[in-house]
């Protein structure tokens, strides 16, 4: 089972961004004094279970969590059609949520580039069909 | 076993997801994702800087959000800005210890710090929270572990060859 590791791990590290791991463990772990006997054991036991398909679907970065978006940035844009930015934005500045404004300032500029966008796109496919 | 660790890291997603709109701004939990998933658009284009602006915002609009924390904690991994990062990775898991995410970004950080110890402990626990290995970023943790693992089976190797010479 861990034959597969040698020839796929070099390369899969240095794809996801984690080549920066082998010389940091190989200056701080002498396998030889026997202080990490418990945890090279784990490793083994956690390498010997591994299948060797998940080598696919590695995130490249950190992963974020929850707000890794699955769906498409237009379903993600639609769901704050609606949204009142004005009161939002007011609700910051009387409350002096400096960090929550500037967030809310960088959406608001997505959805109104993307929205001209959209538009654009309307335009286009309406003008050829026409 | 595997199908409870699943159900009960999605009964532990929905119960997480209920507290995070702000009362204040009248934002709702599907507003405050949707802008969350639009700083992680910024954070998959390389755009770091307004990923990190949308992030700290959403940790002032709700500051018990794990999901803000530990956003900011994976954008500040990338940064290897690796003590504020931990602020951010160790409130995400004090929130929500059943999120796999800010364990593999915390191992990270651990392993540049050379903490191998507890760097392999969160390695693990992220792990176990995939079983299936469906999830990309326990397979990131099952990545660094292979890395560590080969680290050490060269270390061995050279050793020996070492040792052979010597006789």
């Amino acid at each position: 089972m861990l034959g597969f590791v040698g020839k796929l791990v070099g390369s899969v590290l240095s794809k996801v961004g984690l080549d920066f791991l082998a010389p940091i463990v190989s200056m701080g772990i002498n396998f030889l004094t026997g202080n990490y006997a418990g945890m090279i054991g784990d490793i083994k036991n956690l390498v010997s279970q591994f299948s060797n398909s998940f080598l696919d679907r590695v995130s490249k970065n950190p992963p974020l969590g929850r707000f890794n978006s699955n769906g498409s940035n237009e379903s993600t844009s639609s769901r704050l059609l609606n949204s009142d930015f004005g009161s939002w934005r007011n609700q910051t500045r009387e409350n002096n949520l400096s960090r929550a404004d500037a967030a809310l300032d960088v959406v608001y500029d997505y959805l109104s580039a993307s929205s001209r966008i959209q538009s654009a796109r309307v335009n286009i496919q309406f003008n050829y069909a026409a | 076993m595997r199908q409870a660790v699943e159900t009960n890291r999605q009964k532990a997603n929905i119960a997480q997801i209920l507290p995070f709109a702000s009362d204040n701004l009248r934002m709702s939990n599907e507003e405050f994702q949707a802008i969350g998933e639009i700083g992680a658009m910024f954070y998959e284009q390389g755009n770091l800087e307004k990923a990190q602006t949308i992030f700290e915002g959403l940790i002032e609009i709700s500051p018990d959000s794990d999901a803000a924390h530990s956003a900011l904690g994976a954008l500040l991994t990338k940064r290897r800005d690796d003590e504020n990062a931990l602020i951010h990775l160790n409130k995400a898991i004090e929130l929500n210890d059943l999120e796999i995410a800010p364990f593999v970004n915390r191992a990270e950080v651990y392993l540049r710090q050379q903490r191998f110890e507890t760097a392999v402990a969160d390695l693990k626990r992220a792990i176990e929270l995939d079983p299936q290995e469906k999830d990309a970023g326990a397979n990131r943790a099952r990545a660094m572990v292979l890395g560590i693992y080969q680290a050490i089976e060269t270390q061995k190797a050279q050793q020996n060859n070492f040792n052979l010479k010597e006789k």
